[in-house]
């Protein structure tokens, strides 16, 4: 087994089986996850993520494909694929699978829960309907994905200074809308 | 544009948000790996195909296929080449011919606007072209001698047969210019006292080289040939 992601990589360049399905193994979980919190329907996200590895694949067999950091790559190639998706298809549904994997959580009933979960709710709903394209991409990224602003930048496209005020100007957004939910209630 | 601390409020609710764990289905997951591996297969077969077809070619279906394509693609072009050089049999005169037509410069000059110069040139060799040279031959009976007054620039003696061509472009004016306006010498008038009749003056060469001046009668006579002068009176 490869531990090392400079090793593993190299032995997926040289079209290595075992790095091959140790590097689906690893990241494809995690790309299901990014895809579906983006495009909102698993048979879509699942989709992204074989359209994702199989780039890599051709691109591995092509001699090319990435050298340094394979996680900002695939995440590069699924945010591409979704956008493009997005623009052929303005698919604007809600977040389903994260509210309902709050109501996984029903039993608990105590105060400070309820009220934590009326923030969670909002908060989706504000990603949601709230934030543009780019503002919610970099969120997910910064905040869900735990990606630095350089390699957010790397993935989306865009200067790390733009990131630095899509980033904020999404973070204003979400507080003034969870604000005005709470003083609503 | 920095983070505010009211924002790590959100931030927090960001962070809740990831841990919430969103499991790829097992049921999509296993397949999307298979398909996965089904890919990682062919593209391992056709990279060893790329190896190992220039060196071995032992049996396998992709080799064949490769090797048999590759005879095809030569004869393919052997055919074009022969096809090539049979029809430039049959054409080789016209191929000669636009061969020819390519090798020699084509003589074609091209339009261009005309000088000032070229046109007093070309006006110049119209002047010359057109002046015909009022060729006046007078031809003596006695020395024959043909006197000819051409064109006022040349000048040449022609001998043929004894008979002497003398082309004088500006004959001597020997005292005679000619009648040119007014420069012609007015005729004098002789005045005589006939009763009122007539006055008929005819002098000049009459061949003989005798004058007649008839007067008197009201009648002229002229030409008579005896040699005798007669001054108008009987």
């Amino acid at each position: 087994m490869i531990k090392d992601g400079v090793a593993l990589l190299k032995a997926a360049q040289k079209l290595d089986e075992e790095a091959l399905t140790a590097i689906f193994d690893e990241f494809a979980p995690a790309i299901y996850k990014y895809t579906l919190r983006l495009c909102h329907d698993p048979i879509i996200a699942d989709n992204i993520v074989g359209d994702v590895f199989a780039q890599l694949l051709e691109q591995f067999a092509a001699g090319k494909g990435p050298r340094t950091n394979l996680r900002s790559y695939l995440y590069q190639t699924a945010y591409h694929l979704v956008v493009d998706r997005s623009r052929h298809n303005q698919h604007t549904a809600p977040l389903e699978v994260a509210e309902n994997l709050h109501d996984k959580g029903k039993t608990v009933s105590t105060q400070t829960q309820i009220e934590e979960r009326v923030l969670m709710e909002g908060l989706v709903t504000a990603m949601n309907s709230e934030l543009t394209e780019d503002q919610r991409h970099v969120i997910i990224l910064r905040f869900l994905e735990d990606f630095s602003l350089k390699e957010t930048a790397e993935i989306v496209g865009k200067d790390v200074n733009n990131i630095k005020v899509i980033q904020n100007r999404g973070i204003a957004k979400l507080r003034k809308a969870l604000g005005l939910q709470m003083e609503a209630e | 544009m920095e983070l505010l601390p009211k924002d790590n409020k959100v931030i927090d609710l960001l962070g809740q948000l990831k841990k919430s764990e969103e499991i790829y289905p097992s049921a999509l997951f296993t397949n999307r790996r298979q398909q996965y591996q089904k890919q990682m297969m062919d593209i391992e077969i056709n990279a060893g195909n790329k190896k190992n077809t220039p060196k071995s070619g032992n049996g396998n279906g992709a080799a064949i296929a490769t090797i048999s394509s590759k005879i095809v693609e030569t004869i393919l072009v052997v055919v074009i080449a022969a096809e090539a050089g049979t029809a430039a049999y049959f054409y080789r005169a016209k191929l000669s011919e636009i061969l020819k037509a390519l090798a020699t410069p084509t003589n074609v000059q091209a339009a261009s606007a005309i000088s000032s110069k070229e046109i007093d040139y070309l006006n110049f060799k119209l002047i010359e072209a057109t002046t015909t040279p009022a060729a006046t031959l007078t031809t003596a009976t006695s020395s024959n001698k043909l006197l000819a007054m051409p064109s006022p620039t040349i000048t040449e003696k022609l001998s043929n047969n004894g008979v002497n061509i003398s082309i004088t472009s500006t004959p001597k004016p020997n005292g005679n210019n000619g009648n040119h306006y007014g420069q012609t010498p007015k005729s004098e008038r002789i005045i005589d006292n006939n009763g009122g009749n007539n006055n008929h003056n005819s002098s000049g060469n009459d061949g003989n080289g005798q004058n007649h001046n008839n007067n008197g009668d009201g009648n002229n006579h002229n030409g008579g040939g005896n040699g005798a002068s007669h001054n108008g009176k009987p």
